[in-house]
């Protein structure tokens, strides 16, 4: 028991080390989506030949891509300094809400990815993506 | 000649010539530690732009968190391991002692053991949501090590163990053995070396051949298993080296959305029981949500290593066998589910 409890006490040293050193190294998780035309060539990364054009979040956090008309919608999103990509199909968007007036919140039913936000000022482009989004959710609810 | 500290091993003069000294496991402790100190060390160095070494905050301090968990249920699962191993010894068919050239023996043995574990590990969906949590970082480097699953004990891969112990090798012997495996395997977690000498790539894992296995490109996925020697790939036809022309894209399929310890740890669980708990499914269905590869599905829209190697093959205009998959557009939304 003392063993295990050894093997955890340095795993914590080990993790308070690291985190003095990322935190002194100032090594942050900067990135920005600098455009449409990024995030389009982002997301065909992990589905290639999927055209669509993208909105990106005003926070360039992320981005929605429209893969079919009045269908599936393409996410990109920021994961620390790398970009995760999803294309949401009908039932798979547990709930849509707005938040701060800007901030589309999406919960997805995947332990593994369970939400994501994206931030969209333009007042008609969110209330378009909204739309779309509450109906991946609303053709299984 | 037993390989003994001077003086004798307590140890052994208790049970039998087959134990190892303990102070051999005391040396693979400090090792451990002295390696996990590298893993600053790469950090350190990488921020100063002098070693090709990315380090994301969220990421190693998840990476960190899982190895809390993992260390906590090792320490509590262990004896399934032990348990196993010590049954078989007691109808072991020899009496092995611990000396160089056993070792040498249960090394090699162990090593070809771990391959097949490896390779079980991501062929079938039920050890894959195990092993699957070291693969889910995007990133490569010394902290990936951290990054281990939970429940290695639970699933049920530790009764390849068993052989080895009911030809006659000690259950120590075989946990040193593997002590020493994974400790090698500690420093193939990075993206500081680029290429080891020809020989040396040719025999044994390195940096290069495990960058390949931890790779979520089609071409890379499911490849380069082995442990220490990589004549196990090169033998059962798994080997792939690093292209330079495809940069490696860690990680999984689909990738993870969180940096919690948990949900790194439990998610495939997750997936799977929703999978099985679906009313429109056969058992046979469930067997294969279960039992069969990664990404396999009731519906034909599989997003297998076959399927996405069949995927890419197609957009690259490469002939592929019809039985790979349903269409590549089902498959792109059969991958992102």
């Amino acid at each position: 028991m003392s063993e295990l409890a050894i093997s955890i006490a340095i795993n914590v040293v080990l993790g308070v080390a690291l985190l003095a050193i990322l935190r002194l190294k100032r090594v942050g998780d900067t990135v920005r989506l600098a455009g449409a035309a990024e995030a389009v060539e982002l997301f065909s990364q992990r589905f290639p030949a999927v055209p669509g054009d993208a909105t990106v979040a005003d926070d360039g956090r992320s981005a929605l891509i429209d893969l079919d008309p009045g269908g599936r919608v393409g996410l990109l999103q920021r994961h620390g300094r790398r970009w995760n990509a999803r294309a949401l199909e009908p039932g798979e968007v547990a709930s849509v809400e707005i938040k701060e007036t800007a901030i589309i919140k999406l919960k997805f039913a995947d332990f593994g990815w369970p939400h994501a936000q994206i931030r969209i000022d333009d007042a008609d482009a969110r209330t378009r993506w909204l739309q779309r989004l509450q109906a991946l959710r609303s053709r299984h609810a | 000649m037993p390989m003994h500290a001077p003086g004798g091993c307590n140890a052994c003069k208790r049970y039998g010539p087959g134990m190892p000294d303990p102070i051999y496991f005391r040396a693979a402790a400090i090792a451990q530690v002295l390696l996990l100190l590298l893993i600053p060390l790469e950090l350190l160095l990488a921020s100063g732009a002098r070693l090709r070494a990315e380090y994301d905050t969220h990421d190693t301090l998840a990476n960190v968190g899982v190895s809390v968990g993992s260390v906590f249920f090792w320490g509590i699962l262990s004896w399934l391991f032990f348990g196993g191993v010590t049954l078989a010894y007691t109808h072991r068919l020899f009496d092995i002692p611990f000396t160089w050239w056993s070792f040498l023996l249960v090394f090699a043995l162990d090593d070809c053991r771990y391959y097949w574990w490896h390779r079980i590990g991501h062929r079938s969906r039920w050890f894959w949501a195990s092993h699957g949590v070291h693969h889910s970082s995007q990133h490569f480097n010394l902290s990936t090590n951290l990054r281990q699953s939970w429940t290695s004990e639970f699933s049920g891969l530790v009764l390849l163990n068993v052989p080895l112990a009911w030809i006659g090798f000690h259950p120590a012997a075989i946990a040193l053995a593997f002590s020493v495996n994974l400790l090698y395997q500690f420093w193939i977690h990075t993206e500081t070396i680029d290429k080891m000498p020809r020989w040396f790539e040719w025999l044994l894992n390195t940096p290069s051949h495990h960058r390949v296995h931890h790779g979520s490109n089609p071409r890379y996925l499911d490849s380069n298993y082995a442990g220490v020697f990589m004549i196990w790939d090169r033998l059962f036809g798994s080997f792939v080296p690093e292209q330079a022309d495809e940069p490696v894209r860690y990680g999984l399929v689909k990738n993870l959305g969180t940096f919690n310890p948990v949900r790194i740890a439990l998610h495939e669980y997750v997936a799977m029981a929703r999978d099985l708990l679906r009313s429109d499914l056969t058992w046979k269905h469930r067997l294969g949500y279960f039992f069969g590869p990664p990404g396999w599905r009731h519906d034909g829209r599989h997003a297998t290593t076959e399927a996405l190697r069949a995927d890419e093959a197609h957009r690259r205009g490469v002939p592929v066998a019809a039985d790979a998959g349903g269409a590549t557009s089902d498959r792109l939304a059969a991958a992102s589910s």
